[in-house]
C-alpha cells in the first residue's frame, strides 16, 4: 500500500495543480495505464481546485491498493450549502475573481462524479470530506516471453558496455555472473553486438534429427545477401539443391504477403489506430509487451515473416530456418504449429555453408552484376521503416505521446540498424546489403509468386507481458516500491555501473529483490 | 450580409428554447462573438452580434442586453434554468441550444458567411 | 493535421515552438473545467485564457499545443512550461471566432469533433 498527503491553501490558485501533479508521477511509477491516470487527474484537479477555491484550506491524501486508488479531499469549512445544487452541471458559487480564470464552470463536483468508480461527499460547516475511487484494472492476462540468449559469463571481463547499452535495462554483474533478468530481457541484438568478447549468443536448440524428409530452407534476406556478395544466386542455388536436396524459399515472401495482408486489414477496418506496426521484427514486438503495452493495439494481428514461414510447409517437410537474432528463435519456438518440424542452422554455420557452396559456383559474382539495377529505387512511402533501438525507442514513445508526423500509414520497426541486415551475425556492410538485396528481390519475386503463401492470422493476441511488477501480489508489490524508493535515496544516483545495474534505482531494486549487497556502490565506500 | 436566424437554427439544427418571440427568428445577423468569459464579452462584444458560450449564468442575459446581442447559442447541450429562459423572452433575446462543441457551432457558422 | 499548419494558417505568432504533432482533436473555451474534460494529448486548446491555471494543462493533462486569442502576452509561467513540455504555445492575431472559423475551414473533414 501506498499513502501520502498534501496540504491545499486557500486562495492559492497559481499552486494550483502541484499536488495533482505529484500525485500523477506516483501513479505513473507504479506502470498504472493511462486512461486511468487521466481519470484521476481529473477528478484530483477538480477537488483541489475546488479546496482552493471555495475552501479555508484543506487536504488531500491518497491510498493506492492492490486493486484501487482512493483519494481523500478534506477541508476546513466552511461547508457546501446545498450539495444537492452543487452536484448539477452548471451550478456555481464560485467568486467573480474565480470565474474570469476560467473556474467556477459549476463542473467541479460532476466531473468528479463521472471520473470515480466511486464518490461520497459529506459537508457540514466545519468542513467538507470528498472521497474519490477509482479501480485500477488488475485482472488483466499478461504473457510470458521466454530468453534466448546463451550467457557465458567465464568469458567476461567486466567491461559493463552491455549493462548500459540493455534497452531493457535487463543485464547485472554481480558476483563475476552475468544475469539476464528474464521478465525484461526482449531477445534483441545488442548486447551480443557490444561485447567484445562473446559472451552472450543465441540459444542454439537441439537439431532435430529426422532425416529422409524433404527439406526446404526458409533463407532470410541477409543471408542471400550474404550470399550476392560472395557467388551468383542461381549457381549457388542449383548446388545447395543438388548436393544438400535443400530447397529455398526466400523470407522475402512472407515479408511480402504481411505487407499485402496489412494493407488490405487496413482497407476493410475503418476503426483502427495508426500507425499500424508491421510486425516484422519480434524483438520490437517483445518490447512492446514489456515496456510500451499500451501500443499492443497498433500492432498488425499477424504473425510476423519468419512464423508465417515455417508454418506454412506441410507437416512432412523439414523447416530450416537461419535466425538472425535470439528473439527469432524465440518467436518461432512460441508459434509455431506442434506438428511443424523446424531446425536452426546459426548465422556462424550458414556462413560456413556460403563458404563452402561457393567453391563449387561458377560464373561472376553476383553483386557486380547487381549493383548497376540498385541504383535510384523506388521508395514505398505508405510504410517508413524505423531501425535501431534508439530511433525505435524515439517513434514508440511519440506514438504514446501522439507526438507524430501524419500521413503514416504503416511502420516497420525494427531493433537493428537496417533491420535484420544489421544484425551482428552478419559480417557485411548492413546499409549496402540491404540496397543489394532489395535490387536482387525486385528482380526474383516473380519467380515465387506462383506458391501462394498465405499470412496467418495471430490466434492469441498479443498480451503485455507479465512480471514488470514487483510481485504477484500488487498489494506487496506496492510496499516494494515504496521501500525501493528508499533504498534508491540512499544512493549517489550517478547510474555509473559499476555495482552491475544499470541505473542507482536498478541497483535499489535488485538489493531489495535479488539480495544484492548495498557496499557494492563504490561511492558510498568512499564515504 | 447577413444570414436570417431561422435559417442558422435549420442548418446547424439548433434547439430553440425561448418562446413567445419567434418573429425574431426573421432578424439577419452578420457577425458572431465566441466566449465563456462573462467580462470578455462586455467589452469586445458589438451590437447584432450572435454569441455562442457555454456559460448558462443569468448574467449572460444581462450581458446580451448591455450589448444589445441578437441571440445566444448554447453549447455542448447546456440548458440555462428556466428563470434564464423567462429573462431572456422579457428581454426578448433568442436563446438556442446545440450539442456541438464551440469549436465546430463556430467553424459551421463561419462557413455561412458570419464573421467575427 | 499537423500544428504547424494549423498556426501557418492563421498566422499566429509563436512563442514556443514544440515538436511536430499531429492534432486530432480542437477545443475552443474559456473554463477549465471544460478544457480538462476534453483535452488530451493530441488536442489543440483555444481559449481567452492566459493564466497560471492553463500551466496544468501542459503539466498533467500533456495537452501538446495551446493558442492564446489577439495578441495577448503570455505570461511567463506559460512559456516555460510550454518549453519544458516541448509543447507549442502560439497567439493568434485573430479574435476567437475568426481563429475558429479559419481553422475550421481547414479542417473541413468535419472530424474536428471538439
Amino acid at each position: 500500500m501506498i499513502t501520502g498527503s498534501y496540504p491545499v491553501k486557500r486562495g492559492d490558485y497559481l499552486g494550483g495543480g502541484q499536488v495533482s501533479s505529484k500525485i500523477k508521477e506516483t501513479l505513473r511509477r507504479l506502470g498504472i495505464t493511462s486512461e486511468i491516470i487521466r481519470k484521476i487527474m481529473i477528478a484530483v484537479y477538480e477537488a483541489e481546485m475546488n479546496v482552493i477555491i471555495h475552501s479555508y484550506g484543506g487536504e488531500i491524501s491518497f491510498v493506492i491498493d492492490d486493486d484501487k486508488i482512493e483519494i481523500t479531499v478534506k477541508d476546513t469549512g466552511p461547508g457546501i450549502p446545498r450539495i444537492d445544487l452543487a452536484i448539477q452541471e452548471g451550478y456555481s458559487t464560485a467568486p467573480d475573481e474565480a470565474r474570469e480564470m476560467g473556474f467556477g464552470a459549476g463542473m467541479g463536483l460532476p466531473n468528479i462524479k463521472k471520473n470515480s468508480d466511486y464518490f461520497t461527499i459529506h459537508s457540514e460547516k466545519m468542513g467538507t470530506l470528498l472521497k474519490i475511487l477509482v479501480f485500477i484494472n488488475s485482472d488483466k492476462y499478461f504473457s510470458n516471453i521466454d530468453t534466448c540468449l546463451n550467457v557465458e559469463s567465464e568469458k567476461c571481463k567486466k567491461c559493463l558496455r552491455c549493462i548500459t547499452r540493455c534497452p531493457t535495462k535487463a543485464i547485472r554483474l554481480y558476483k563475476e555472473k552475468i544475469h539476464i533478468l528474464s521478465h525484461h530481457c526482449v531477445n534483441c541484438n545488442e548486447c551480443i553486438r557490444v561485447c567484445p568478447t562473446k559472451v552472450f549468443d543465441l540459444t542454439n536448440y537441439e537439431e532435430n534429427k529426422d532425416e529422409g524428409k524433404e527439406k526446404v530452407l526458409v533463407a532470410p534476406s541477409p543471408w542471400i545477401a550474404s550470399i550476392l556478395f560472395s557467388c551468383l544466386w542461381d549457381n549457388f542455388e542449383e548446388v545447395i539443391i543438388n548436393e544438400k536436396g535443400l530447397e529455398i524459399y526466400p523470407l522475402a515472401i512472407w515479408e511480402d504477403v504481411l505487407k499485402e495482408k496489412t494493407f488490405e486489414y487496413i482497407k476493410n477496418n475503418g476503426k483502427i489506430k495508426h500507425p499500424v506496426i508491421l510486425p516484422v521484427c519480434p524483438a520490437v514486438l517483445y518490447w512492446i509487451q514489456t515496456e510500451y503495452p499500451s501500443l499492443i493495439d497498433y500492432i498488425a494481428p499477424y504473425l510476423g515473416p519468419a512464423e508465417t514461414a515455417v508454418n506454412s510447409f506441410e507437416k512432412q517437410k523439414r523447416v530450416f530456418y537461419i535466425p538472425s537474432c535470439p528473439a527469432e528463435v524465440c518467436a518461432i519456438h512460441g508459434n509455431k504449429n506442434s506438428d511443424v518440424n523446424v531446425s536452426f542452422i546459426l548465422p556462424q554455420q550458414s556462413i560456413e555453408m556460403i563458404l563452402n557452396t561457393k567453391k563449387r559456383t561458377t560464373g561472376e559474382k553476383q553483386i557486380d552484376k547487381i549493383y548497376d539495377i540498385c541504383v535510384d529505387k523506388e521508395i514505398d512511402r505508405k510504410i517508413v521503416k524505423i531501425s535501431g533501438v534508439e530511433q525505435v525507442k524515439t517513434f514508440l514513445e511519440s506514438i504514446e505521446k501522439k507526438r507524430l508526423m501524419y500521413n503514416i500509414e504503416m511502420v516497420e520497426l525494427y531493433a537493428c540498424h537496417n533491420g535484420c541486415f544489421g544484425s551482428p551475425y552478419w559480417v557485411y556492410e548492413p546499409t549496402v546489403a540491404r540496397i543489394i538485396f532489395d535490387a536482387f528481390w525486385k528482380e526474383q519475386k516473380i519467380k515465387y509468386k506462383e506458391n501462394k503463401f498465405d499470412g496467418i492470422f495471430r490466434v492469441s493476441t498479443i498480451k503485455p507481458r507479465k512480471g514488470i511488477r514487483l510481485d504477484e501480489d500488487v498489494r506487496k508489490a506496492m510496499m516494494k516500491l515504496s521501500e525501493i524508493e528508499k533504498i534508491s535515496k540512499s544512493l549517489p544516483g550517478y547510474d555509473c555501473g559499476v555495482c552491475g545495474a544499470p541505473t542507482c534505482l536498478n541497483f535499489a531494486e535488485d538489493i531489495l529483490m535479488m539480495g544484492e549487497n548495498i557496499s557494492e556502490c563504490p561511492y558510498l565506500n568512499i564515504k | 450580409m447577413g444570414v436570417k436566424l431561422s435559417e442558422i437554427c435549420n442548418r446547424l439544427d439548433l434547439e430553440l428554447l425561448t418562446s413567445g418571440i419567434s418573429e425574431l427568428m426573421d432578424k439577419e445577423v452578420s457577425e458572431g462573438y465566441v466566449s465563456d468569459l462573462l467580462s470578455d464579452v462586455l467589452a469586445n462584444a458589438q451590437k447584432g452580434m450572435i454569441l455562442i458560450t457555454l456559460q448558462t449564468h443569468i448574467n449572460v442575459i444581462a450581458v446580451c442586453v448591455h450589448t444589445e446581442l441578437s441571440a445566444v447559442i448554447f453549447i455542448q447541450s447546456r440548458r440555462p434554468d428556466d428563470n434564464v429562459i423567462k429573462k431572456a423572452e422579457e428581454e426578448r433575446i433568442l436563446l438556442f441550444s446545440s450539442s456541438e462543441s464551440a469549436f465546430s457551432i463556430v467553424g459551421k457558422l463561419y462557413e455561412m458567411g458570419l464573421r467575427g | 493535421m499537423i500544428v504547424q499548419d494549423i498556426i501557418r494558417s492563421i498566422n499566429a505568432e509563436i512563442i514556443v515552438r514544440g515538436g511536430t504533432t499531429r492534432i486530432e482533436k480542437i477545443f475552443a473555451g474559456d473554463r477549465i473545467s471544460d478544457l480538462i474534460h476534453y483535452a488530451d494529448e493530441s488536442t489543440l486548446i483555444i481559449t481567452h485564457l492566459n493564466h497560471i491555471s492553463l500551466v496544468q494543462l501542459f503539466q498533467i493533462f500533456e495537452v501538446p499545443a495551446i493558442c492564446l486569442i489577439t495578441e495577448t502576452e503570455p505570461i511567463q509561467e506559460l512559456i516555460e512550461n510550454a518549453e519544458v513540455k516541448k509543447a507549442h504555445l502560439f497567439v493568434s492575431p485573430l479574435e476567437m471566432y475568426e481563429t475558429c472559423g479559419v481553422i475550421y475551414k481547414m479542417f473541413e473533414r468535419g472530424n474536428a469533433q471538439q
